[in-house]
């Protein structure tokens, strides 16, 4: 099972960074077959371009479901938020940028590398900073959790059977894969 | 409309206290009715509240729980909302935000469940130490009443004596369950504080471990017991209420009392309370019980002040609202080279009580040292997003952060000094009631016992746990164990409740709980108030026999 998500993820990957390396001209949401590989058949254009460039930004495995929230959230808080994400996918594919070390270095808009950093921490902490306060997009779902979920509870999820964990310490070197 | 009701016990509060006492009253075939200021909340519904705060906020314990407008309690969310209802002023007022909840249940709701039991010595500071006052009865006293609220609550603990609290101090009976294994970070702690002669013990608490216990689940290391318990392993009194009506007690919750009357024969006849509406109603009964917490007992009292109790109820000593305690708290937060690894099991387990007794307590005060065990992923989430991370360097400064570092804390035993006084602000609530005012300053035997004594040993047992980085909360902060504003003691002259915590001026007068405890000790102070509540339950029961 392990070995097949592994593979799967590396596929999912290798499509991205391959589009990208080759600059193609056409758009991601003009790929019906790399929607339908990412479960976004039916969502609207915006949203799949979004969880696209956000897998770039955060090379882990994305809920769409919490990125349907982050990116309604975003585009409530920030105007003309889907211009952003098309900018930072023109970006990405003109530069053929494979990931988000080599990304964030090479953007040099300010602005446009605060909306990228915005997108990560919403994927993170699971919070949008708003203009109207703070909106809540994930809980258990925020990758700040997925981290350290090898040792660390999600708090009030349950950590294992009654009485079951240990003092057993991990290597700090040991990343979940997630 | 107005409504007159009558009880056999009036209880006010329905917190552990209150509880307890119903529960004993109803068992003896007397009729109850308790009082709630606020309203009565489901636990998912404080869970939902809790899981959809920003990040930023999960650590405010009182956020999940709004207060009602006619039930205020501290929010710590600005400090607009913190300066909105406790009036809080002297030098350490910052050691007096205490949290508590007016909500059916209580402050239990977000309590850790610890349950240090306090020690012999801990209640002869006078005769042994020339400090404080001594309590009206010895630990012997006590210790059957302690037994019972471990086995009401549902306390697991350790069976080695070695390492059960008080040291070499009988038990009548074992814990109910056994203790609650540590995880990674409380066995390090153990490891490293014991090569510093720090004894850090497995805490008793009233969390059910192993096994299912009074109807509630085993712990499953949800490491949420505050803000709040998504399961109910924990104890909390909300679980007590739905048996509580089962057994005949009637609870009527958003009921703010605000009057006691007496008569003239210096009984009490009725307590009135507002309902949401500012409809005010009035409860008689045989025997009242205020158990609505340190600070709203005495605020309540002092509410009461009338021709016949000019300086308010049970307060001719003029002691009520006086001696005001909590364990002043210092922490630190460190930093280390390593990861100790929280965030396994209940955020909080064991502590180290051996730095809390000796001699040096004639000088400056004993404190009981530990540390947080809560998970740390949202603070090393939001650390390393604050340094603008991304990819993977981001993944491992959140790693890092959350696995190697830690909270460590150190809470001293209070002194009762008469100086540090509730009274009543002429602020008031939304109902018009004057909210309490308290000033606080924790005294030379505590500043004295961090220069000379807790502090060096708190960077001591930082650096063994191989700190680079160590940060000290540059103010005393609160521990949120109200103590002494009704207090116990066998001169009605100049304490408010005697051994059995019925008031010295009003004998149909029960004030149990925190307020009537005449020192605090190190240890948190729940045990202790559920096991006075107890023994006030005995009184109750068998004064009202008697009659």
């Amino acid at each position: 099972m392990t070995s097949f998500r592994k593979e799967l993820k590396i596929n999912r990957r290798g499509l991205l960074l391959g589009m990208s390396a080759l600059a193609t001209a056409a758009s991601f949401t003009q790929s019906p077959g790399l929607a339908a590989s990412n479960g976004y058949i039916h969502e609207p254009d915006s949203i799949v371009q979004f969880m696209l460039v956000s897998k770039l930004l955060v090379p882990h495995e994305l809920d769409p479901f919490v990125g349907h929230k982050i990116y309604n959230a975003l585009s409530d808080s920030e105007e003309g938020f889907d211009n952003t994400v098309t900018a930072l996918q023109n970006f990405i594919m003109k530069n053929a940028v494979v990931d988000v070390e080599h990304l964030m270095p090479a953007l040099t808009d300010v602005a446009l590398k605060n909306s990228a950093l915005k997108i990560i921490s919403a994927w993170y902490s699971g919070v949008v900073h708003g203009k109207s306060g703070d909106r809540v997009v994930a809980f258990e779902e925020a990758l700040m959790f997925k981290v350290t979920n090898d040792v660390m509870t999600i708090p009030s999820y349950a950590k294992s059977a009654p009485n079951a964990w240990n003092a057993t310490a991990v290597p700090l070197l040991n990343m979940p894969s997630f | 409309m107005p409504s007159t009701l009558n009880s056999d016990v009036v209880i006010v509060g329905t917190g552990v206290v209150g509880c307890l006492i119903a529960e004993q009253a109803l068992d003896a075939g007397l009729s109850v009715l308790m009082l709630e200021a606020g309203p009565r909340v489901s636990r998912d519904t404080i869970v939902e509240n809790y899981r959809n705060l920003p990040p930023t906020l999960r650590n405010h314990w009182n956020a999940p729980y709004p207060p009602k407008p006619w039930a205020p309690h501290l929010e710590t969310r600005t400090p607009t909302e913190a300066a909105s209802y406790l009036d809080l002023t002297g030098p350490n007022a910052k050691a007096y935000e205490q949290g508590y909840v007016r909500y059916a249940g209580g402050a239990t709701w977000h309590w850790a469940g610890i349950c240090w039991r306090m020690t012999p010595d801990d209640l002869r500071l006078k005769s042994l130490y020339g400090v404080g006052r001594d309590w009206a009865f010895s630990y012997d006293v006590l210790e059957p009443y302690y037994a019972r609220a471990e086995h009401a609550m549902g306390v697991c603990g350790p069976g080695d004596p070695a390492l059960q609290w008080p040291p070499r101090t009988a038990r009548s009976r074992p814990y109910p369950m056994r203790p609650i294994p540590f995880g990674p970070g409380e066995q390090r702690l153990t490891d490293v504080a014991a090569t510093l002669g720090m004894q850090n013990l497995p805490a008793p608490q009233a969390r059910n471990s192993g096994v299912s216990f009074d109807g509630r689940p085993p712990c499953c290391g949800n490491n949420n017991c505050f803000p709040v318990c998504p399961i109910a392993a924990k104890y909390d009194a909300a679980t007590a209420l739905p048996r509580i009506e089962a057994k005949g007690g009637r609870i009527i919750t958003n009921a703010v009392a605000y009057r006691v009357e007496t008569n003239a024969q210096k009984k009490v006849e009725a307590v009135h309370y507002y309902d949401p509406n500012r409809t005010s109603h009035s409860v008689s009964g045989k025997i009242f019980v205020l158990a609505c917490n340190g600070i709203e007992t005495p605020k309540l009292l002092l509410l009461s002040a009338d021709d016949k109790n000019p300086r308010g109820v049970a307060n001719s000593s003029d002691q009520v609202g006086r001696n005001m305690m909590d364990q002043p708290k210092l922490i630190a937060d460190i930093e280390m080279s390593e990861p100790l690894w929280t965030g396994v099991g209940p955020v909080q387990s064991s502590s180290i009580m051996n730095t809390s007794q000796g001699d040096f307590r004639r000088e400056y005060a004993g404190a009981m040292f530990r540390m947080e065990n809560m998970a740390r992923s949202t603070l090393g989430g939001l650390a390393a997003l604050e340094k603008g991370l991304y990819g993977k360097a981001l993944d491992q400064e959140i790693r890092r952060l959350s696995a190697c570092t830690a909270r460590l804390t150190v809470e001293h035993e209070p002194l009762p000094l008469p100086f540090n006084r509730l009274t009543l602000s002429d602020k008031k609530d939304w109902l018009g009631l004057n909210r309490p005012r308290i000033y606080y300053d924790v005294g030379d035997y505590v500043r004295r016992s961090a220069e000379n004594y807790t502090v060096p040993l708190l960077k001591k047992l930082a650096t063994a746990l191989g700190a680079t980085d160590i940060k000290i909360s540059p103010e005393f902060l609160h521990s949120d164990h109200i103590m002494g504003g009704t207090i116990m003691g066998n001169d009605p002259s100049d304490s408010v409740v005697d051994a059995d915590c019925r008031a010295h001026d009003h004998d149909n007068l029960f004030l149990p709980g925190g307020a009537a405890m005449t020192t605090g000790g190190s240890g948190n102070s729940t045990i202790t108030m559920a096991a006075l509540a107890l023994k006030a339950a005995d009184a109750i029961v068998g004064q009202l026999n008697h009659a």
